[in-house]
């Protein structure tokens, strides 16, 4: 569609097109209107003809009739010769017959006539048109005296008729081109001068513009039309544009100048050479032959002159430091913006010699210009100028004063942060430097530590601290004294560097007088820096020291706690050494505290090793004494087992020897009875009697006394046992003593409980027994068996039988003692002995509550082990 | 001696009023037919085993009961209880241990040795007398021992 690239082409093409439209509707219009015509008119022509043919007819008719004229052929030859254009004319009767012919051919070929559409009424009608193989033909009436006879036929060549119509359209047609081409041509030239040029004039413009956008020269505004009013705006447009080029020049121009400042500036942490740049660079842009860079000094309400240029230095030398308030430079501080002042003369802040040396170069003209870090204002640069060589200042070089003026601020800023961290890192190095030592110190006190206190003897103690410190100082000769208690003196207990010849480990010191005393005096580190002057010094020693010029000594106290133990010298070379910093004082003393508690370990261990000494002897004697113990425990035992043999075989005896005899008296006796009763009367049967009661009585006596000490001899074996159970069976077994009685028997609830079941049955039968006794003589005897439970479980045995009065009680529980009368109650007295002596095995108690003739009431529990 | 009538009834027994008055109690309940009484635990032995003064004794004529009084002189009773427990030939020998004692140590020697019964030895005679006749009229009428 590069057709249609160009306006003109548009505006052309719309206008050609509309031109072709409209000529070829009225070509086409004409053609159509001219060929009706034209046929018209030879329509018109025919019929005429046929007029003239039907005037000649009408002449002849009054004298032949129709179909008898003669020489008529000839006469429609003739006309047909003298009318060139017709084919053929003919005369046709009223029935249609043709008469004559132009045309013989005619004649033959049609049989009959064309007829006419329409009945012609009289002559006067005009004929009409008809379309007959490719001819026109036009037929016209034969009317004589209202008698119609015929028609009149005279034929145009349709096709000759075309041929005529398309001849005069193509002239028509070629006129019209030609028209339209002139018109093509004018519209061309209209729309070429009128339009398209203003516009490539304007395209040209603005091309211009993009290669030259200052250029200012004005398009030629030629109308008054959208063109015109085009051209105008184009024209206010290119002065606004090359306005804001020019003001975008002047601000780039700036920008340069600012990163050329801040690229020099940036590469520098030096405020003075900061100053030098941005002076330079200040003069180069703005053209200022001289420029001042001051710094605000906030302490002291001040401003100081870092750099200069195009002052002299005398000049200079009074304005080198500036107040803060009354100065120029001040009020630029105090407004943070650039101060402008337009004639110096008048100026009364500025110190005379410079305002002197201003004048006398004509620089009247001085901008002030902040120098801002943030908010704050780390200077002031002054630029001068010539007044006729520096026009007024506006809003942008304000602005761009401003911005030179941060980026000079950051830079001084930066500096001073710099300068800062410098500080700081020197600090820091130095405190690095000392954490080193401290560490390298702490490292070489773990080391000795660790040595020193894997031992516990102070020799070795001694040589470990000295060598170890030695090594670790550097130090060719050291000392170590302990402090001797015995003798009150320093004894030398291991040198480094120093022969026997010259001091002997062991030799003694005073405690006061010398440099080592100083330093257990003071407790703290002593330096001395010549031994020179020590007179308390050993002359060998000092000698032997100042021979390889070791004058200086570190006095370090060994301490423990708050005891001195002893001092260790280093002696060394003051070149190599250098003074004592305050630090290595205090690891000094860490080293003196470690070395101290050393000393101190290995004293303990030589007290607790003494102790221990001792300690061995005193468990010695007391194991010697309790061998001896022990021996003559065990002879002891020996002799108690002996002796409770001897016991045992004793009462085997006696169950044994003693009961013969008895039984003897008893069975001899019941055989004397039995078996001599006849021979016998009166008294000496009742001796019998009494004779056998005594024995058995015996017999008893030795049964229970073998029976309380089977009770103390046997071993006890624990085990559960159910006191309700024993006592049911005891009851069971003590049948006999309630026969032929009233006896109520209540029995309470009883836990069961740990005990030698053997022996519980005992105790059960004693007391029973007794109970069942001693309630003999009741009518109605009541027993009460049963449980306390509290904190331990006290059984008891309650009767209401005779009782006993309880200042009595204490006896109850001995052997062999009865507190009632063998008649009135037997037994031998053994039962609640042994019943104590079981409960006493038990770990138990056992107690009585008595009632004299009311009953008594037994108690007892099992002990710890019985529950 | 030696063409003596078999012994019913072995009593060892060194004292001599119990060796009475045990032999009153056993002829109070008739049984005091052949009781054949020894005085100490060496002759009990010779008794039974048909050795030294009773070697011409047949073996074969056992005593039907032996009544053994533990302590005795020479060999004492749980001795002589052992050795006619041990043999084969005496062992089904009934034997009742007679005793003044309840001594646990004799009691319990005596019964792990295999004795047959116990009879304590009480001061008083009638119970002594009861207890004869019951163990004498259990081993020597109801308790038939097997014959060698």
């Amino acid at each position: 569609m590069n057709l249609f690239k160009h306006l003109h082409t548009k505006i052309l093409t719309v206008g050609i097109s509309t031109l072709v439209l409209a000529v070829t509707l009225i070509t086409v219009a004409n053609v159509a209107n001219f060929s009706i015509s034209y046929r018209s008119a030879l329509e018109d022509r025919s019929i005429t003809v046929a007029e003239n043919i039907r005037s000649v007819v009408y002449r002849n008719i009054k004298y032949f009739p129709l179909d008898s004229f003669t020489g008529m052929a000839a006469f429609l030859r003739d006309v047909l010769a003298n009318n060139p254009g017709l084919s053929y004319c003919y005369i046709a009767d009223g029935h249609g017959r043709i008469l004559y012919a132009s045309d013989e051919n005619i004649k033959k070929q049609r049989k009959t006539a064309l007829r006419p559409g329409s009945v012609f009424k009289n002559q006067k009608t005009r004929g009409e048109t008809l379309i007959h193989d490719g001819h026109y033909e036009s037929i016209i009436p034969v009317i004589f005296e209202n008698d119609y006879l015929g028609t009149v036929h005279v034929a145009i060549e349709k096709k000759i008729v075309n041929q005529k119509i398309l001849t005069i359209v193509l002239q028509n047609t070629i006129i019209l081109i030609l028209f339209l081409a002139l018109a093509i041509y004018i519209l061309y030239r209209i729309v070429t001068k009128q339009v398209t040029r203003p516009i490539n004039l304007l395209m040209d413009r603005v091309i211009n513009i993009t290669e030259e956008p200052d250029a200012t020269e004005p398009i030629a505004v030629t109308s008054e039309d959208e063109l015109g009013k085009l051209a105008f705006s184009f024209n206010q447009m290119q002065t606004s544009l090359a306005n804001y080029i020019r003001e975008l020049n002047y601000r780039n121009n700036a920008l340069q100048t600012i990163i050329m400042i801040a690229d020099r500036l940036y590469k520098t942490f030096d405020m003075e050479t900061i100053a030098k740049y941005a002076c330079e660079a200040m003069a180069a842009y703005s053209n200022s032959p001289r420029t001042a860079l001051f710094a605000v000094d906030n302490e002291r309400k001040t401003l100081r002159c870092l750099y200069h240029l195009g002052f002299g230095e005398e000049t200079i030398k009074n304005a080198r430091i500036l107040p803060l308030e009354g100065s120029l430079s001040g009020i630029t501080v105090r407004n943070k913006d650039v101060t402008t002042s337009y004639d110096i003369l008048k100026d009364e802040t500025i110190v005379p010699e410079v305002k002197q040396s201003l004048i006398g170069d004509g620089l009247n003209i001085v901008f002030s210009i902040p120098l801002l870090f943030q908010d704050d204002v780390l200077g002031v640069l002054n630029i001068f100028f010539v007044a006729r060589e520096r026009g007024p200042i506006d809003q942008y070089e304000r602005d761009i004063f401003i911005s030179i003026g941060k980026t000079i601020g950051l830079a001084m800023s930066n500096s001073r942060h710099v300068a800062q961290i410098e500080a700081e890192i020197a600090v820091r190095k130095t405190a690095e430097k000392e954490l080193d030592y401290r560490n390298n110190a702490l490292h070489t006190i773990n080391t000795i530590a660790d040595k020193l206190y894997r031992s516990f003897d102070m020799q070795t103690i001694a040589r470990e601290a000295v060598e170890s410190i030695a090594v670790y100082t550097n130090s060719p000769r050291a000392s170590l004294f302990a402090i001797d208690e015995q003798s009150k003196q320093f004894k030398l207990l291991y040198t480094h560097g120093f022969s026997d010849a010259i001091i002997k480990v062991g030799s003694l010191l005073p405690l006061e007088g010398s440099f080592t005393g100083l330093v257990l005096k003071t407790r703290q580190i002593v330096t001395s820096d010549d031994i020179a002057d020590d007179q308390s010094m050993v002359p060998e020693v000092k000698n032997a020291l100042l021979e390889e010029k070791l004058s200086m000594v570190i006095g370090v106290p060994l301490l423990f706690q708050d005891q001195m133990l002893g001092v260790m010298n280093l002696f060394f070379r003051e070149k190599e050494r250098g003074p004592i910093e305050e630090y290595e004082k205090e690891i000094f003393l860490s080293i003196g505290k470690t070395i101290g508690l050393a000393m101190a370990n290995a004293q303990h261990v030589a007290q607790i090793e003494a102790e221990i000494k001792e300690r061995k002897k005193a468990e010695a004697e007391i194991r010697k004494l309790n061998e001896e113990l022990e021996q003559r425990v065990s002879e002891r035992t020996r002799e108690l087992e002996f002796a409770n043999k001897e016991l045992e075989s004793f009462s085997y005896s006696v169950s044994h020897d003693l009961r013969a005899p008895l039984r003897s008296i008893d069975g001899f006796s019941k055989i004397l009875l039995e078996d001599y009763e006849s021979e016998l009367s009166g008294e000496p049967v009742r001796y019998l009697h009494l004779l056998r009661n005594n024995a058995q009585q015996m017999g008893n006596l030795i049964t229970d006394m073998l029976s309380f000490s089977r009770m103390s001899r046997l071993p006890l074996t624990r085990q559960k046992v159910d006191p309700a159970e024993i006592v049911y069976q005891v009851l069971k077994e003590l049948e006999d003593m309630q026969k032929n009685r009233q006896v109520d028997i209540v029995i309470g609830d009883m836990p069961e409980c740990q005990a030698d079941p053997a022996m519980l049955k005992v105790v059960w039968v004693n007391l029973l027994s007794n109970a069942l006794k001693f309630t003999s003589k009741k009518e109605k005897a009541l027993i009460e068996i049963g449980c306390n439970k509290s904190d331990e479980d006290v059984f008891y045995v309650k009767d209401n039988g005779a009782g006993f009065d309880m200042k009595y009680a204490d006896k109850i529980f001995c052997v062999f003692q009865r507190l009632h009368l063998a008649d009135e109650f037997e037994g031998t007295g053994c039962g609640t002995a042994i019943v104590k002596r079981i409960i006493n095995r038990h770990g138990g108690r056992v107690w009585v509550e008595a009632r004299l003739n009311e009953g008594a009431d037994f108690y007892f529990t099992l002990g710890e082990g019985g529950q | 001696m030696g063409c003596a009538p078999v012994v019913e009834i072995l009593l060892v027994e060194d004292n001599p009023n119990d060796v009475e008055l045990a032999l009153h109690a056993l002829k109070k309940n008739k049984l005091v037919n052949h009781i054949q009484v020894v005085r100490d635990g060496e002759e009990a032995l010779d008794y039974i085993f048909c050795r030294g003064s009773y070697s011409g004794r047949n073996i074969n004529d056992a005593p039907k009961l032996i009544l053994l009084d533990l302590k005795l002189p020479k060999v004492d009773g749980i001795e002589v209880l052992r050795q006619i427990k041990s043999d084969p030939a005496t062992k089904s020998i009934p034997v009742v241990v007679l005793t003044t004692s309840r001594e646990e140590r004799d009691v319990m020697k005596t019964y792990s040795l295999g004795v047959n019964s116990y009879i304590l030895k009480p001061v008083d005679f009638d119970q002594f007398v009861d207890s004869v006749s019951q163990i004498g009229f259990y081993w020597m009428l109801l308790n038939q021992s097997p014959r060698v």
